[in-house]
């Protein structure tokens, strides 16, 4: 596939036509192997499907066929070379038979659950419930192979398989729907999954083997490929097992495409492109998933010179660049100075910028001006309050569970973590591998918060991979490569944490325990810990079972690790995450940008884990800078980053930055004067704004606990709630110290626009505002009548300053 | 535009006014609505509907057809609900039009394709498959004369009369519809229920003549096969229960059906009669045992203590305690009462689902077989666990014989085995079969 598109690039520029035949080379082990090939054809940047308009032929007809659309059937053991030709272009690949004549039997896992699976027999509507169908139970999308044997052949007294009689199996009689069944006809009697089921019966049924070759990998055929609009292309998807085999199982993927607005895909795995974009069509065969993405460019016509001027300052920009090219979208400009300060102080450090830094950021003029600033924000306080509340959210820290002096510990591990830059790894790695008190270790909290081994396996893996394991607890997960077995060994590593009363009230002390096991709950027995995809360690092994877990989740190996933080980071400053939604990073979930996705993961990786240096990387590129604004071909994008993505101010800022900009602090009980709502530790602080404004309760991880959603009640709270109307009308806010220290309206009107907008007001805003100002004034009667409606006339149109748009999102 | 809406109407009522056509009419109804069950190879009654010419030799007991003559004629009387059953069994009765095509067919003569055409094929495209290894059908069921001189084996499509001592079949009943599911013999020996049917479509039970080996009456009914048979003690009524969630009471006589007992929210797989004959026990895979009165067929209550479907269910000789087995792999035993059952003992037998379970007949201990590949015996009074036994295969069917001496099991593979039950009820931990395997007619192939 590589190769392909090396040619597909160095080609690129002549336009001159070219083929390819995949798969590169191909193997048929034994008689019933069969192999489909594509025949691609590539001009200039396009792709283009010609399997079924080429000539296909094959060398030696005695070793290998090959059909008119191009699927290759074994002869006898030798080698071929397949040809596909057209217009006096040609293409090959070769062909191995080997086995043709050892003698051939169909085997439970590897060809008849494909097809019950591929048929949809087992899936969650059909008899894969979790109570069956109509007396009939299979496991869903047979994770079970063992048991759906026992159920298919022998269950009600071999009600299903008729060894006597193949043909007269319910098995085979009810899919093709001979006798009624519910479920309509799911096989022809003519196809080769008849064939397949038939002969397996006619076999003798044999059972699946603990020596059968399993599937450890699939590639999917073309991954990657820019089509036409309109253009149909088929995938060809390949398994390959534990001994070395390779299969075409195409026909019994299951197909899906992400985006149907995009691309649509048929039963057999053909796409056809329905418009412009990206799409991923999903694969999911055996437990195992993969992905192709299939694009076609914006029917945009993009001047080149857009292009090759974007200011490009990392490769973030490279990447950013190479998508919005081949898209055919152009990128929104540059944003300006004012736009960019406020942008960069609300998404660093939830804080707005002050007036005095406005007008000091717009006068320097230098080019290094907006990475000087960036750097002068990340070694703020609020940088490390902004992130520590961010993390606190992740970690779910909240008085709802833990005593006040835990959360206190909790939160002031986190904080001083991020404080100091404390690589990702570390982090994670000392909430699993400490053990001793709450009270002196904040991250033990941890275990106070999650005590089920369940609980806890389901949080970690959410929380530090974005990974939700939670369906492999009843049954494989069917959108990830987790399986059931998989699940409960990996449970099973956190059967031994244990939480004993510590020697002050309401203390815990956490300590490693040397037994306890969890079962898996059908096997009925525990399964060696093990992490996911990692080395299990022994069942009899006293060693804190944590530990290797820690190991396991931080090694640079478990990409998820750094792609579940990398994620998170990203759609802080950029809007949407890479992998939307931001905590779903599982393998059936592509990112918009998987080329940006991997460099980013790998730099965060490589630089050691430092979260300040990821977002220094991402506040630094152009593509943060860019305007929200869209341009005549970026009007729909909200994927590819060809412009800001405009946000609604999270709760916690919002209500900071109205303290602001009021000068009137909110109070929070319990809390000193001045703790900003950023500060909290703890999310149980009584606030009716924070909680209309969407503020998460921190009970389970998940990323949607926070709302952004509008609401009525946030509308009622801006509009006429108390919070903002008494810091306007407050003595210590802004128009009452405004008049006391009797600055003229122009000059308060700077103050303000500097203060929530961070820039100065335009002319025309100027001479409305001042317009409206003046006319509110009275200039008759006692000087504190005067006064007073000075004062009202002032909270009026902070009020409507406040209330607008501008400032309640950030653009 | 109105001549020609006049002219097909002409013609639609002369085709309606014209016989109907045995090839373009007749032969898609019954395509479409009785090949299901009378098809090529699952022609219950005997009656198969694959061609014009099975259809005219008709069922087991006559012509179903008779030209001429649609009142007379079985079929049309079933399908109009004259004769019971009525068919399609279980099914969707057939519509006004399609009974009227029959009925019009038969009226002028039920005449076959006309010379030169060739006849409908009617078959269910179900192809050919063969098996490409040798099989032994599985023993299904397994049922003592109550003499103790045969022992009857349930397989595909046929029972075994065997004697037990030398192991020798003495007669091979066949023609069941596919495996028999269940075997019993009436209380006076005379005959024996072997019940069946097939799959998703039939439950059939034949009355077998035990001394003259003949077929006395097949009963059908059910939508789905039956999976347990019992005689009552008076010999003329047997009870069944189905895959269809129902159980039946019927008249062995007439081959009527007297009454449904009907509650089981699943497929019934097992029953057992008092020896009273008053109350009916049965246990299905909507995790209930139920206790019905069956000269009324109404239900008197459940066991719901079971937590997953059962498979097995079984009464003690005095039938006031009862045993039930399945998926969730334990043995619970309750006493019956009045009005409500108490839950008596309960155990975690096995290591996979129960298959079955039997008392012995003096009460006093209960054998289990189970997918495990285990038979257990228990002391019936605590459940205490005194042998347990590995098998070759799953043991389907387990049966002692009316002296208690000996147990037999049959199994998936085939196979049979009886244990002398002295050596069973003693602790000695022999797992060899106690008295032999017996041989079998399919042990030939």
């Amino acid at each position: 596939m590589r190769k392909l598109f090396l040619v597909l690039c160095t080609v690129g520029v002549s336009y001159s036509a070219d083929l390819a035949v995949l798969p590169n080379g191909v193997v048929l082990n034994g008689p019933k192997a069969t192999h489909r090939l594509l025949a691609e054809g590539t001009l200039g940047d396009d792709q283009e499907d010609l399997s079924r308009s080429v000539r296909w032929s094959s060398s030696d007809t005695r070793v290998a066929m090959v059909d008119a659309e191009g699927l290759v059937t074994p002869v006898a053991d030798g080698n071929a070379t397949i040809t596909a030709s057209t217009n006096g272009r040609a293409a090959t690949t070769s062909v191995v038979v080997k086995n043709f004549k050892v003698p051939f039997r169909w085997n439970f896992r590897n060809d008849v659950m494909p097809v019950v699976t591929k048929a949809g027999c087992n899936s969650g509507a059909c008899h894969g419930a979790s109570a069956g169908k109509s007396g009939f139970k299979l496991t869903l999308r047979g994770y079970d192979p063992a048991t759906d044997y026992d159920v298919l052949t022998r269950q009600s007294l071999g009600r299903r398989v008729n060894l006597s009689e193949p043909a007269q199996s319910l098995m085979l009689l009810k899919p093709t729907a001979a006798v009624p069944h519910g479920g309509g006809k799911r096989i022809e009697t003519t196809s080769l999954d008849y064939r397949i089921v038939s002969e397996w019966i006619a076999e003798g049924a044999v059972a699946p083997r603990d020596n059968d070759a399993l599937v450890v990998s699939l590639a999917v055929y073309p991954s990657l490929a820019t089509l036409k609009p309109g253009a149909e292309q088929q995938l060809i998807v390949e398994a390959k097992y534990s001994n070395g085999d390779v299969r075409d199982v195409t026909r019994w993927v299951k197909f899906s495409s992400n985006d149907s607005g995009v691309a649509t895909v048929d039963d057999g795995g053909r796409v056809k492109m329905v418009g412009h974009g990206e799409a991923a069509i999903t694969l999911w065969y055996s437990s195992l998933v993969l992905y192709a993405r299939l694009g076609v460019p914006y029917g945009n016509h993009v001047d080149p010179n857009i292009y090759s001027q974007f200011q490009r300052h990392n490769y973030i920009d490279d990447l950013v660049l190479t998508k919005l090219k081949a898209l055919h979208i152009a990128p929104s400009k540059e944003c300006d100075d004012p736009t960019f300060i406020r942008r960069a102080y609300l998404d660093a450090t939830g804080i707005l910028p002050t007036p005095e830094d406005v007008e000091e950021f717009l006068a320097d003029q230098t080019p290094g001006r907006r990475v000087k600033l960036i750097d002068r924000l990340l070694d703020r306080d609020e940088f490390v309050d902004y992130w520590a509340y961010k993390w606190s959210d992740l970690l779910l820290v909240s008085g709802r569970k833990l005593r006040s002096t835990a959360v206190w510990s909790f939160y002031g591990w986190i904080r001083d973590s991020v404080k100091a830059d404390k690589p990702w790894n570390e982090f994670a790695s000392e909430i699993f591998t400490s053990t001793g008190n709450t009270r002196q270790s904040g991250p033990l909290n941890y275990f106070v918060l999650h005590k089920d081994p369940i609980d806890i396996a389901e949080n970690a893996t959410e929380a530090f991979m974005g990974n939700r394991i939670t369906c492999a607890r009843c049954h494989n997960h069917p959108l990830e490569k987790w399986t059931q077995m998989q699940y409960f060994a990996f449970v099973n590593q956190f059967s031994r944490v244990g939480l004993k009363n510590g020697s002050e009230g309401g203390d815990v002390v956490v300590f490693a325990k040397t037994s306890g096991d969890v079962n898996h709950p059908r096997l009925l027995r525990p399964l060696p810990p093990t992490p996911l995809d990692g080395t299990p360690m022994p069942l009899d092994s006293t060693d804190d079972r944590r530990v290797p877990f820690a190991k396991w989740l931080t090694s640079p190996k478990n990409t998820y690790f750094a792609r579940s933080l990398v994620n998170r980071v990203w759609a802080n400053f950029m809007g949407r995450g890479l992998v939307d939604p931001v905590d779903d990073v599982r393998a059936t979930n592509p990112a918009s940008n998987e080329e940006l996705f991997s460099a980013l993961s790998k730099d965060f990786t490589d630089g050691g884990y430092s979260v300040k240096k990821l977002i220094r990387t991402i506040m630094t590129s152009e593509t943060y800078q860019l305007s929200s604004d869209a341009n005549g071909t970026n009007q729909d994008d909200n994927r590819f980053y060809s412009k800001y993505i405009v946000k609604r101010l999270p709760a916690e800022v919002l209500l900071d930055a109205m303290s602001q900009v009021s000068g009137v602090p909110t109070e929070f009980a319990g809390y000193g004067a001045g703790v900003r709502a950023q500060q909290l530790p703890d999310v149980q602080v009584k606030s009716a704004f924070l909680e209309s404004f969407g503020r998460p309760k921190r009970i389970v991880c998940d990323a949607g606990e926070r709302s952004s959603a509008p609401s009525i009640a946030q509308a009622l709270h801006v509009i006429n709630g108390d919070t903002l109307n008494r810091k306007l009308s407050d003595a210590g806010g802004y128009p009452a110290q405004a008049l006391k220290m009797g600055l003229s309206d122009a000059d308060s009107l700077n103050h303000l626009y500097l203060s929530a907008y961070a820039r100065y007001p335009n002319a025309s805003e100027k001479e409305a505002m001042l317009m409206a100002l003046r006319k509110a004034r009275v200039s008759v009667g006692p000087i504190e009548v005067q006064r007073d409606a000075h004062k009202q006339a002032l909270e009026d149109a902070m009020w409507a300053m406040l209330t607008s748009k501008e400032f309640l999102f950030n653009y | 535009m109105r001549p020609t809406v006049v002219y097909l109407v002409v013609l639609a009522s002369a085709a309606l006014a014209q016989q109907p056509s045995f090839n373009s009419d007749v032969a898609p109804i019954l395509a479409a609505n009785c090949l299901g069950c009378h098809g090529k190879s699952s022609a219950m009654g005997g009656l198969s509907l694959q061609t014009f010419e099975a259809l005219m030799k008709g069922g087991k007991s006559r012509a179903v057809i008779v030209p001429g003559r649609p009142e007379e004629s079985k079929l049309f009387a079933m399908i109009s609900g004259k004769a019971m059953p009525a068919m399609p069994l279980g099914g969707k009765p057939l519509g006004e039009a399609d009974r009227d095509t029959i009925r019009r067919w038969i009226e002028a003569g039920a005449k076959g394709p006309g010379a030169g055409e060739m006849a409908a094929k009617l078959a269910p495209a179900v192809p050919e498959v063969k098996p490409l290894v040798s099989v032994k059908p599985q023993i299904t069921s397994l049922a003592w004369s109550p003499d103790g001189k045969w022992l009857a084996q349930g397989s595909y499509k046929e029972v075994r009369l065997v004697e037990p001592d030398s192991g020798k079949i003495v007669a091979t009943l066949s023609g069941a519809a596919q495996e028999v599911r269940s075997l019993a013999f009436s209380a006076d020996g005379k005959l024996l229920a072997a019940a069946g049917g097939l799959p998703a479509r039939g439950g059939e039970v034949q009355i077998w003549d035990v001394a003259g080996r003949t077929l006395v009456r097949t009963i059908q009914g059910h939508t789905d096969c039956i999976y347990s048979v019992s005689f009552l003690s008076d010999g003329k009524r047997v009870v069944t229960a189905s895959y269809d969630k129902l159980l039946k009471l019927w008249n062995v006589e007439s081959g009527k059906e007297i009454l449904t007992f009907k509650d089981h929210i699943d497929s019934v797989f097992a029953l057992a009669v008092t020896p009273d004959d008053k109350r009916l026990v049965s246990a299905a895979a909507d995790r209930a045992v139920k206790v019905w009165d069956i000269a009324s067929g109404e239900r008197l209550y459940s066991m719901s203590d079971a937590q997953d479907g059962l498979n097995a269910v079984a009464l003690d000789p005095a039938g006031r305690r009862v045993a039930a087995g399945g998926l969730d792999k334990s043995i619970r035993i309750w006493t019956l009462g009045e009005k409500s059952a108490t839950l008596t003992n309960s155990l975690i037998a096995h290591e996979d689902a129960i298959l079955q379970v039997t008392w012995s007949p003096d009460g006093q201990y209960l054998v289990s077989s189970s997918a495990d590949r285990t038979l257990k015996v228990f002391k019936a009074e605590d459940l205490t666990e005194v042998k347990s036994l590995s098998q070759p295969d799953w043991v389907l069917a387990l049966k002692f014989s009316p002296d208690g001496r000996r147990l037999a099991a049959g199994r998936f593979d085939g196979s049979v085995t009886l244990f002398k039950t002295s050596e069973l009820f003693t602790g000695s931990a022999s797992d060899k079969p106690l008295v032999g395997r017996l041989q079998s007619n399919s042990d030939k192939r």
